[in-house]
């Protein structure tokens, strides 16, 4: 099972193979927000390096969101088009769980955020615990937008006195996404291309004006 | 506040140029008008004053025009059909919000809600003389 993950959420875009032996090689850009133009050339130096063809990959795993609306919709379009092409299976990774997969030994709260403007993020909280398959990745918060005050709160009351770790953009790699990637595969979340679509996590129109009225009345 | 008599066009391009020479990456600039009191214009303006000699007109069926020639990018939005601020959204409004370039956007009134804090907003309105404006500033 040969995989390639691809993360655009971010300002800076990577990808990264997982091979048969399980050992992930990554390609990372250096240009802020130029996903467009490095995408595709990024994947053939990877290829290239593993001494791989296009055709050799078995299954896509793209970061789904949220983070940047663009690199979103450039990841998401890559992986389908790449997916139908190859007539092979993608996997959709919740970006935020991808990132808390950069620490698996840690034994804290492990808490990825992104900045999602006018006083919100979009956060969650996981934590890794040894089972008998391993060490697993638990969710402690439930990923979603949050507004800062609120995310707070609930990340006090969720870790439970346990240590707090901060993810940031740092941890939106290719290589947390193949291994996510590859951890959903072996629990069958593979999926058709046109099965997956973007998540930007706001909340539709639609929950904001209920909010609105709740808060009024 | 501050109010600033402009007399005709040239004095329009004089102010849209000494602003362009004061921007920085992630500026917003806020066009509030009636039709036909110069937004455009002053777009123009600011375009030249960064260095931009493509042709600036009104992306009011496109919502988003980039010039990516000057000293800095230049996202020129028109959101006079937009009902909804979360229309933007959609658009992916917050890449150009906190980019590395200028936004400036005509009918901003119509979006405030969703537009940083910080940010430069120019009431455009007509003054008492023919072709003379108003210019009501502020964060600039």
């Amino acid at each position: 099972m040969i995989i390639l993950a691809i993360e655009t959420t971010s300002k800076l875009a990577s990808v990264a193979i997982r091979d048969k032996l399980g050992n992930i090689h990554e390609e990372d850009s250096t240009e802020k927000l130029s996903h467009l133009q490095n995408l595709m050339p990024m994947i053939d130096a990877l290829l290239m390096r593993c001494q791989l063809q296009l055709d050799d990959i078995d299954l896509i795993s793209v970061s789904r969101g949220p983070g940047s609306f663009t690199g979103i919709r450039i990841g998401i379009a890559t992986a389908k088009a790449l997916a139908q092409f190859l007539a092979i299976k993608i996997i959709s990774v919740p970006t935020l769980h991808a990132m808390a997969y950069g620490h698996e030994e840690y034994d804290g709260v492990l808490c990825p955020m992104i900045d999602a403007r006018r006083g919100q993020v979009y956060g969650a909280a996981y934590r890794w615990e040894d089972s008998v398959e391993g060490r697993s990745c638990l969710e402690v918060l439930k990923p979603g937008p949050y507004m800062e005050t609120e995310f707070r709160a609930l990340l006090e009351n969720a870790r439970k006195g346990r240590e707090l770790l901060f993810l940031g953009e740092e941890s939106q790699r290719a290589i947390n996404v193949a291994k996510l990637g590859f951890d959903l595969y072996n629990k069958g979340a593979e999926t058709d291309f046109y099965q997956i679509s973007p998540e930007y996590m706001r909340k539709s129109e639609a929950e904001q004006k209920l909010e609105e009225k709740t808060k009024t009345t | 506040m501050n109010k600033m008599l402009i007399q005709n066009e040239y004095e329009t391009e004089q102010f849209g140029i000494a602003l362009a020479s004061r921007l920085k990456p992630g500026d917003v600039v806020c066009l509030v008008g009636d039709l036909g009191t110069g937004k455009t214009t002053l777009t123009k303006a600011i375009a030249k004053g960064l260095g931009i000699t493509e042709t600036v007109t009104s992306p009011t069926f496109t919502l988003v025009q980039e010039y990516l020639e000057g000293r800095l990018p230049l996202y020129h939005f028109d959101v006079y059909r937009i009902l909804e601020s979360s229309e933007m959204f959609e658009i992916g409004i917050d890449d150009y919000l906190y980019g590395q370039g200028v936004c400036v956007i005509e009918w901003a009134n119509q979006i405030m809600d969703i537009l940083p804090e910080d940010k430069i907003v120019i009431k455009l309105d007509y003054g008492k003389e023919e072709g003379s404006r108003i210019y009501d500033y502020s964060g600039y």
